[in-house]
């Protein structure tokens, strides 16, 4: 059985992809995000930190189920987007290795007003986090690794 | 009897592998997830947190598996 690899879609105008494997761009993000009728836009990064309980870490790696991931994240951000009827919304998610203060992942929210902004991105963030066939692998100083897995809500 | 292709991710591949092609008289989700925690016991606990999909369906365990599937199971989330 031949493994999946990851090959992202053909690209389009305008078309931000969910799933990365290079730096997420951060900033070509945030350019599509302006709207006239946006009084409030945020960013929010999800970055490597160098330490987890009490262990140095050296770097992230992330595995993906590719054929449920991409549509859930889609479907996270369309949710938000009815729900609080945001002008823009968009999520992207690296995937393989991503070393210590590089993005890992993320959510842009733009609305009239920052309330809603704030809400939603916190909604997809928390979402992604929880539903999305993503996983991190946590490699240590020490040469050791451990699967993250703290979600249990299904 | 059916020939199934399971794909494990994150924490299941230590009792997996990456791939594992199984034989056996399974007819349901459930039936095979049964049968995994019998043949692979210290998968079980993982094993009951995860989620079974078919390409982008995620699966209930009232499913009936067709041969030659491959099924893919989804430890619980770890993104972000």
């Amino acid at each position: 059985m031949k493994p999946l690899r990851y090959s992202p879609p053909p690209a389009e105008d305008n078309k931000l992809a969910y799933l990365v494997e290079n730096d997420i761009d951060l900033l070509g993000i945030m350019q599509k995000a302006h709207h006239p009728k946006a009084g409030g836009i945020v960013l929010f990064s999800g970055e490597v930190r160098n330490h987890h309980n009490e262990k140095h870490v050296t770097h992230l790696e992330y595995e993906v189920y590719i054929p449920l991931a991409e549509k859930m994240i889609q479907m996270i951000v369309s949710d938000a987007k009815e729900k609080w009827q945001l002008h823009f919304a968009h999520c992207t998610h690296r995937i393989g290795i991503v070393s210590i203060c590089e993005s890992a992942v993320v959510v842009v929210t733009a609305h009239a007003h920052r309330k809603e902004a704030y809400e939603a991105n916190k909604y997809i963030i928390d979402r992604v986090k929880h539903e999305v066939p993503i996983w991190k692998n946590e490699f240590y100083e020490d040469g050791s690794s451990l699967w993250g897995g703290n979600c249990h809500c299904h | 009897m059916k020939t199934l292709y399971i794909q494990s991710f994150a924490g299941l591949k230590k009792y997996f592998g990456p791939t594992l092609e199984i034989n056996a008289e399974v007819s349901s989700v459930g039936d095979l997830l049964k049968l995994l925690c019998e043949r692979y016991p210290e998968s079980s606990a993982l094993l009951k947190a995860s989620r079974v999909a078919l390409n982008d369906i995620i699966l209930s365990n009232d499913y009936n598996l067709n041969n030659h599937e491959t099924i893919a199971l989804l430890p619980p989330s770890s993104g972000g």
